[in-house]
């Protein structure tokens, strides 16, 4: 198993010195060696001989080489393998080579691994290692990765315990590592190691004897380093950042108290720089000092932190009060660093002169926390702050009025003893000093905010109402704040109520602080809550009572509207009955039961929108404000019916007032259930709102005046949003509810409430609250009720449509009805059913559509709806029904009301596309990381609507191809049979059709098919017809984009003057002022369709091919726009002349290059 | 009082399309010649308007002015542009004769294509003012050519009859404090020039062949004098003359020189007459009629107004045409000279900032 | 002399006078959600609802019409009797605060401010004059601005950009006429005189670099 030579290693060695470089062949064979050693098959001994010759072989490298060998295999040995006698052989193996510097690396290398292993021991032979540092080492002549060396050695010699107490408890050793650290140590500059330097100086500092005598040298090696200006390297492989290296600096400076002498006075010195981050790391390594050194001594120093640190506050007259509380507060609640890098460098700069302020203002609360062990010590420290203070507030001349109260009150916030004690010596100079009759509105803002100051040390102390964590319990009869609590509302309220109108910012002020006052745990009691609460009811009743128009004061209350809500939402949160109660009752009553003569709808407006404001943040305040409005609006139309005032606009005045409160409580629940997307619709909700609803739509009767399509609308989308927003497990009760109301108007339990007519024997436009109240409810986990059939109610649904009854509005509720139905309910199973209803309504248009106009026109509407039912879920039959819409133009060509179908028939793809409010789904686009665009449904808002998401991508992709095609087929031959007229009639259909469809279309879709699709956009601008037109116009606005600006640049010729044409109104040409307009070519006919949409969304079209096409394309048409285009500066609308403005200006700086 | 619908439209002439700034007619051949911001100069033919030639991609900017020189041989013109210099534009080719006045030219008329037009030759650019030329006009012998710039020099041009040399004899410095905006050959070889400095100034040769010396300096105006124009000589015959200028202060005003207070250095004009104040805003062109004696002026307001003189020195307004270029200003006018003594309406040019050219007729 | 703008005080400009945030109160319910109608097929009788406006919504197919009309024959099947009429469009006239909102946002060459902002251009000191009283015709467009400092030339340019801002944006029938305020320049009557002068302008216009600084000024136009 040896070699040849006997000798265990000898192949090997020879083998590790060929690869020697190569990290990885090099490995096998020493683990071969490892793992003889390990195994015992051979000694260590053995190795160092078959090394023999090598090792002291005059070449260095070769030396170097035998040495790495073995010092590699040390590192691999098994730590507890080797005795600590062969330890020792190895090391003053080792020591005697110490001064080979070739080989330097592989023996500290060697040592390292001998000091890790088990049964390392401090002795007469390892000191030799200590003391070897101290004198022949000399640290600049080797680099950084050596140097890295002496410090794990250091560090590993007292890594074992045992061995630290040897090193330690013998003080010539004690001695000769400190000094051989101080001797590694000095100059070094490499982060990794400055690192594991200041490690070690801090280990010595905190836990070596005899530091006395060392402690300048310690304190010169790390103090030197300070401030850290360190930018780390891009690819630094040890990922070392300037903070590590700060606080690895900072524990150093910090480890013994006793360096205070020297580190205090350091520190000062460096405070006389500007540079905030220099400050900002005196002021951390300060924190951490009085953090760390006990109290007595600090107790000794903090005389000159105080002297050396106050002027910094003191001397400072532009310190951003507002924000540096603010940051205090962040800095307490440690909220997490905002990064400065993404600011610009004054906003850098404001920064850190804040955190620079606070951090100071903090250092002095935490003296104050400091001493609250020893209360001589605090005394003391409160008495001397005191002392240097007072004279300053005492002054009324003195600048350092704001600064001084500022210092206080961040030392209030240390703990009882000092809130208290402050506040005594300072309250009655706060408060007294403050003679505020005579005050002005300068002065009362200054007073405020001084005593905001306080308020906040209290805040940050005992915490607030809603939450008071790590603050310390409140003290209620000791607390000094309590004896002011009646001066400070009245400066707040005062000021609050002075001559009202004018200093709005001073109005702000005290909300904002009033606002602070209610926060304070425990410091008001209810009844001072509730003379705040009627402080803000007067400012706003007064707002709310305002005569005429008062311009001047109408945009002073604007300005403080947004601060009196704030202090009403604190209100609510503490005690919302306070609100729901007193203060909806106070308001409630100044809207009027009735209308009077000249109703001035403005206050009831602001009343509303006072309530609406803040009751859409508020579950409970909304339930409440829902019911009481719906009964004063249940008045409000008893009210009307019963004043038999014949005035002609009576009525009308009643409704528009009716509307406004309906108004408001719609807006409100919107509100709300959009900004709390998971919030269930509560039992009040269901239980009671929605009976007293039912009960006042049923009680108007169909002559009244409110039986009105707003009124209708407005109920049935509240039911909606009710119905929509409760538990999914109520939804079957509520649908077999709405049923049985509204189909078999029998009572029932879920609401008392009779509905007098079922809508099927009694057509009423009350049908839209059915429909939209089922519209809210799930139907995947619902069924359609059992007493009547889905189709038996289609079927009835259709006979009513067909009586073609009421007037628009009630019957597009039937139509909506049917659609609901036949989306929700008509499950698949009944689908041959389905089938049945459609063949069956495709055959009646198909007879009627020659012969019968009315006829046809109620079966298409019909059709329409239920093939909008089923396209929107995808069903089987959607792309038929299109194409079967499609294919009705040929017949309606055939009838003698050609035009007037063909419009019927355009308008049904409208209806086909068109999202309802009630079913349209919120689709965000989300463009995500990689750029794609994917359609996702916005959470939490889901409407129940059985609405797949890419089904209009389908119906898109059927409709727009034939679209086309059958154009481009109509353009060039005439079909038999059709004479000139239908043909245009029909090219007419398609363009409509085409612009009418795309309008609705999502642009990729657009995009897809671009090519073919946007000739005939051009040629349905041209369409005499201001509606097709400005569908056309809107379409090609959504096209113009970088993806198109190709295809687009070749059909300027054309396009150009079409969009000159659509923007000219005929009015220019009546006042013919313009000698020069016949030479503007006008076309009289073409100009009559343009409407102020179409002159404005021309004019937006020219504005973006500026944007989009490239120059060369654009400047031989500049001439020509800008002759045109003093038409429309003169047009009639302002909107049109404002774009025709923006539009001439940049074709004018076509190609102008910019100074 | 005043008609207004005495003054018809004949013709409206779109072919610039930019400012039209001058209007230009040939003392003796039936040439107009037009000039505009847009850079070029078109030659009409005054019979029917047809464009004769287009004269274009000399200038870089906006050609401020036109004169057409008056000899009767070739018909040769000289143009000022704001890019501070003159073209001289002439017509060479000797079998002139084709367009003898009575010619009838087949009515698709002279378009730019039509073989005429290779004849018009650029014969010189005359450089030498330090920025933008306001005014040419040729001297009534037209040996000698004045210009007027903004450097408020006016420059006085010899030529010999082939228009190919110039050369620059005098110029006159120091006379106006700033810039100069008008100048005209009178009769005799005197030389009247208007400027924004609202003074009028007279130069006249002390005696043939002497440099012009500056013999009236007249405060014209209270604001910018724009223009000034002769009363046509042969009408007067005695010993009198009268010149009428228009100025932004709204008024137009007729100067006259009598025998007795003319002498070698000093010509003592007298205002003889301000005529009735009608216009607002600033009047930028006037011209006399030489067959009616009246007065035409354009300006700002849009407005053509002429004006008769009822009694020697006193005048009123004969007619009014509003909104003559729709809602823009008027730049110029100038009567055609009618050499038809029996005819019964006389006809005049305007050209506006629409960039048309209006040609106007009016009983006598 | 005083000059009344020599260190410019900055208004903020969120205060000055415009007419362009449109006022929009969504209290009411905006005629758009209410626009049910539209998704009915027969014709609607504009019902006498007082809260909906309702859109007339019918295809316009015009009959054939016989005026030279060199487009091509779709055009002609509009139906005759739905076209736009816009004699009834309410006229919305050309005011003051029109003008301002045009110039109000030209950059001032020297400070990175707005006319409006340094109080060179005030809604105040602009007043329109209709020549004739149906305020159709030639109309004539005051400005007077206040030059932040009193030497001529800047004050020249600003007026420079604020007439081609207002060439270039109004309809030719407005006569531009651009003052200093009373006191506001040591040479007041002259540079009033520069700035009126239609031939100088017109020759300013045409110089490139002049016209490269205007480009600048007017790039912050809103």
């Amino acid at each position: 198993m040896s070699d040849i030579d006997g000798k265990p290693f000898t192949a090997l060695v020879s083998d590790y010195f060929t690869h020697v470089d190569d990290t990885s062949d090099s490995d096998e064979p020493l683990n071969e060696i490892v793992k003889k050693i390990t195994n015992n098959d051979a000694k260590l001994v053995e190795l160092i001989q078959s090394l023999g010759n090598d090792l002291k072989n005059e070449d260095g490298a070769s030396r170097a080489k035998a040495l790495g060998c073995l010092s590699k295999v040390l590192e691999r040995l098994p730590l507890g393998k080797l005795s600590s006698v062969e330890i020792g052989h190895l090391i003053k193996f080792f020591m005697t080579k110490f001064d080979d510097i070739l080989a330097f690396k592989q023996i500290l290398t060697g040592l390292n691994s001998l000091i890790l292993m088990d049964r390392f021991e401090i002795n007469e032979i390892s000191e030799v290692i200590i003391k070897e540092f101290t004198e022949s080492y000399n640290a600049k002549n080797f680099n950084a990765h050596v140097r890295y060396l002496t410090f794990q050695i250091l560090d590993n010699i007292i890594r074992q315990p045992r061995n630290f107490v040897a090193v330690t408890s013998d003080s010539k050793l004690n001695d000769a590592y400190i000094k051989s650290f101080l001797n590694i140590a000095t100059g070094e500059k490499d982060p990794r190691n400055l690192m594991l330097s200041f490690h070690l100086n801090e280990i010595i500092l905190k836990q070596f004897n005899n530091i006395d005598s060392f402690k300048e040298d310690l304190f010169d090696n790390s103090f030197c380093y300070f401030p850290i200006a360190f930018k780390p390297p891009k690819n630094d492989p040890y990922k070392i950042t300037t903070n590590d290296l700060k606080s690895a600096l900072r524990n150093t400076l910090t480890a013994n108290d006793s360096t205070i002498e020297d580190l205090l006075p350091n520190l000062f010195e460096k405070l006389t720089s500007t540079s905030m981050s220099v400050k900002q790391d005196v002021l951390d390594t300060l924190k951490d000092a009085i953090g760390k050194f006990n109290a007595e001594v600090v107790n000794v120093h903090w005389i000159e932190i105080w002297d050396a640190l106050k002027f910094e506050i003191l001397h400072n007259d532009n310190i951003p009060y507002y924000s540096v509380i603010r940051k205090i507060d962040d800095l307490r609640e440690n909220k997490l660093e905002e990064n400065l890098e993404m600011l610009t460098n004054d906003e850098k700069e404001k920064k850190e002169s804040v955190k620079v302020t606070s951090s100071t203002l903090l250092l002095f609360k935490q003296l104050a926390t400091k001493f609250a062990e020893k209360d001589e010590f605090l005394q003391l420290y409160l008495e001397k702050l005191i002392e240097d203070l007072l004279s300053n507030i005492n002054d009324p001349k003195s600048k350092l009025v704001k600064q001084s109260y500022l210092l206080l009150s961040v030392i209030a916030q240390a703990n009882d003893y000092s809130f208290n004690y402050i506040i005594k010596n300072i309250g009655p100079i706060l408060m007294k000093s403050n003679k505020l009759q005579a005050a002005n509105v300068e002065e009362q803002k200054v007073i405020i905010e001084e005593i905001s100051f306080f308020l906040h040390s209290y805040l940050n102390l005992y915490g607030s109402f809603t939450n008071s964590a790590n603050t310390r319990p409140l003290d209620l009869e000791t607390n000094a704040m309590m004896a002011h609590k009646d001066e400070i509302i009245i400066i707040l309220s005062r000021s609050l109520v002075s001559s009202s109108g004018s200093f709005a910012d001073l109005k702000i002020q005290a909300l904002r602080n009033l606002r602070l006052l209610l926060e304070l745990k425990g410091f008001l009691n209810i009844s001072e809550v509730r003379m705040i609460l009627n402080y803000i009811s007067d400012i706003l009743i007064e707002y709310v009572s305002l005569e005429g128009n008062n311009e001047e004061k109408e945009s002073q209350f604007n300005k403080i509207y947004k601060s009196c809500l704030s202090v009403l939402a604190t209100i609510t949160e503490m005690n919302n009955v306070l609100i729901s109660g007193e203060f909806f009752s106070q308001f409630l009553s100044l809207l009027a039961d009735e209308i009077v003569e000249a109703p001035d709808f403005k206050n009831s407006e602001k009343i509303l929108s006072i309530l609406s404001d803040l009751s859409c943040k508020n579950s409970n305040l909304l339930e409440v404000l829902s019911i009481r409005l719906l009964s004063k609006l249940n008045i409000v139309i008893d009210n009307c019916k019963k004043n038999d005032n014949k005035a002609a606009d009576y009525n009308d005045k009643c409704l528009k007032y009716a509307l406004l409160i309906l108004n408001v409580l719609y807006n409100s629940l919107f509100k709300f259930l959009k900004s709390h997307p998971d919030f269930k619709t509560s039992n009040n909700f269901l239980k009671k709102y929605i009976p007293l609803l039912l009960t006042l739509c049923f009680s108007i009767d169909s002559k009244d005046v409110f039986y009105n399509d707003s009124l209708v609308e407005l109920s049935s989308r509240i039911l909606f949003l009710i119905v929509l927003r409760s538990e999914i497990s109520m939804h079957q009760e509520i649908l077999d509810t709405f049923i049985g109301l509204f189909v078999e108007s029998k009572a029932t339990d879920l609401f008392e409430v009779i509905m007098p007519e079922n809508i099927f024997n009694y057509q009423s436009k009350m049908v839209h609250l059915f429909v939209k109240s089922i519209a809210g409810i799930d139907f995947k986990s619902t069924t359609w009720s059992t007493q009547i059939s889905v189709n038996d109610f289609t079927d009835k649904t259709i006979e009513l449509l067909n009586l073609k009854e009421g007037d628009v509005y009630q019957r597009l509720g039937y139509l909506q009805l049917l659609f609901m139905v036949v989306n929700k309910w008509s499950g698949s199973s009944e689908d041959d059913s389905t089938m049945e209803l459609y063949s069956k309504l495709t055959g009646n248009i198909k007879s009627h559509i020659t012969n019968n106009f009315n006829e046809t026109v109620n079966d298409l509407e019909i059709f329409v709806w239920i093939a909008k039912a089923l396209i929107l879920k995808n069903h089987r039959l959607s792309a038929d029904a299109a194409q079967f819409l499609l294919g009705l133009i040929d017949d309606a060509a055939k009838s003698p009301e050609a035009k007037a179908l063909s419009d019927k028939i355009c308008k049904s793809f409208d209806i086909l596309v068109t999202e309802e409010i009630i079913f349209k789904v919120d689709y965000t686009r989300q463009v995500d990381s990689g750029m794609k665009r994917k359609l996702l449904k916005k959470d939490g808002v889901n409407h129940n609507i059985n609405l797949k998401p890419l089904y209009k991508q389908k119906l898109f992709e059927i409709l727009i191809p034939s679209l086309i095609s059958s154009f481009q087929t109509n353009t060039k031959v005439y079909s038999d049979g059709d004479d000139e007229n239908s043909t245009i009639l029909k090219k007419a259909f398609y363009l409509t059709t085409l612009s009418l469809v795309s309008n609705h279309m999502s642009t990729d879709i657009i995009l897809m098919q671009l090519e073919d699709l946007f000739p005939l956009l051009i040629e349905s601008i041209k369409l005499n017809s201001s509606q097709v037109r400005g569908a056309a116009l809107t379409t090609l606005d959504s096209l113009i984009t970088e993806r198109t600006v190709k295809l687009i640049g070749n059909y300027l010729s054309s396009l150009i003057p079409t969009l000159i044409n659509c923007f000219k109104s005929a009015n220019y040409f009546k006042k013919d002022l313009d000698e020069n307009a016949e030479s503007l070519k006008i076309d009289k006919v073409f100009m009559k369709y343009n409407s102020p949409e179409v002159r404005e969304k021309s004019l937006g079209c020219l504005l973006k091919l500026c944007q989009y096409i490239d120059l060369i394309k654009l400047v031989p048409f500049k001439e020509v726009v800008l002759k045109n285009m003093v038409v429309p500066l003169d047009d009639k609308k302002r909107d049109v002349r404002k774009k025709a403005c923006d539009c001439r200006q940049d074709f004018y700086e076509l190609g102008q290059v910019k100074a | 009082m005043v008609a207004n619908d005495k003054i018809k439209l004949v013709r409206t002439l779109r072919d610039h399309n930019n400012k039209v700034w001058s209007v230009a007619t040939h003392q003796s051949l039936p040439l107009l010649a037009t000039a505009s911001a847009d850079k070029t100069i078109i030659v009409y033919d005054l019979n029917n308007f047809n464009v004769i030639t287009k004269l274009s991609e000399t200038h870089q900017k906006s050609i401020r002015s036109v004169s057409w020189k008056p000899s009767s041989e070739f018909p040769c013109l000289a143009a000022g542009s704001f890019d501070s210099t003159m073209s001289i534009w002439a017509k060479t080719d000797e079998n002139f004769e084709e367009y003898s006045d009575d010619d009838d030219i087949d009515d698709d008329g002279a378009q730019e294509g039509n073989s005429t037009n290779k004849q018009w030759s650029l014969m010189a650019i005359i450089e030498g003012h330090e920025n933008e030329i306001k005014c040419v006009s040729w001297s009534a012998d037209g040996n000698y050519l004045a210009s007027c710039s903004r450097d408020k020099t006016v420059w006085i041009w010899e030529t010999d009859e082939y228009n190919e040399e110039f050369e620059c004899i005098n110029v006159l410095q120091d006379y106006h404090s700033q810039d100069v905006k008008f100048i005209k050959w009178g009769p005799d070889q005197c030389l009247i020039s208007a400027s924004y400095d609202d003074t009028i100034k007279v130069f006249k040769e002390p005696s043939p062949g002497d440099d012009l010396t500056c013999v009236c300096d007249l405060n014209a105006h209270d604001g910018t004098v724009w223009a000034i124009d002769f009363e046509p000589m042969e009408v007067v015959g005695t010993k009198h003359w009268r010149f009428v200028s228009c100025s932004d202060d709204s008024s137009v005003k007729v100067w006259a020189l009598t025998e007795e207070n003319r002498s070698e250095e000093l010509e003592d004009w007298q205002l003889q007459a301000k005529l009735p104040i009608k216009h607002k805003g600033s009047i930028y062109s006037v011209s006399w009629s030489a067959n009616s004696g009246r007065i035409a002026s354009v300006g700002s307001d849009g407005n053509l107004i002429i004006y008769k003189e009822i009694e020697s020195g006193k005048w009123e307004i004969d007619s009014i045409k509003p909104l003559a270029h729709g809602v823009f200003d008027l730049n110029c006018v100038v009567w055609i000279k009618n050499i038809d003594e029996s005819a019964t309406t006389e006809r005049l040019i305007t050209g506006g900032d629409n960039g048309t050219v209006n040609i106007w007729e009016i009983e006598m | 002399m005083s000059v009344l703008n020599a260190n410019p005080t900055v208004y903020d400009v969120s205060s000055l006078p415009t007419r362009h945030q449109k006022r929009n109160n969504d209290f009411m319910l905006k005629n758009e959600d209410l626009s049910l109608y539209k998704l009915c097929l027969n014709d609607i009788d504009t019902s006498n609802d007082l809260m909906i406006k309702n859109t007339q919504y019918a295809l316009e197919v015009q009959k054939k019409d016989l005026s030279d009309n060199d487009t091509s024959s779709v055009e002609e099947l509009s139906s005759e009797e739905s076209y736009y009429d816009d004699d009834d469009e309410e006229e919305e006239e050309i005011d003051s605060l029109e003008i301002y909102d045009l110039i109000a946002s030209i950059s001032d060459p020297e400070h990175p401010l707005s006319l409006a902002a340094l109080g060179v251009v005030n809604l105040g000191d602009i007043t329109i004059n209709y020549y004739d009283e149906s305020k159709k015709g030639i109309a004539e467009v005051v400005v007077k601005i206040t030059p932040t400092i009193n030497h001529c030339s800047l004050a020249t340019l600003i007026g420079l950009g604020i007439r081609v801002r207002l060439e270039r944006c109004l309809p030719p029938r407005f006569r531009i006429v651009i003052l200093l305020k009373e006191g506001s320049h040591q040479s007041e009557n002259q540079v009033n005189k520069q700035l009126n002068d239609k031939e100088r302008i017109s020759a300013a216009c045409e110089n490139g670099q002049l016209l490269s600084v205007i480009s600048t000024m007017l790039s912050t136009c809103v």
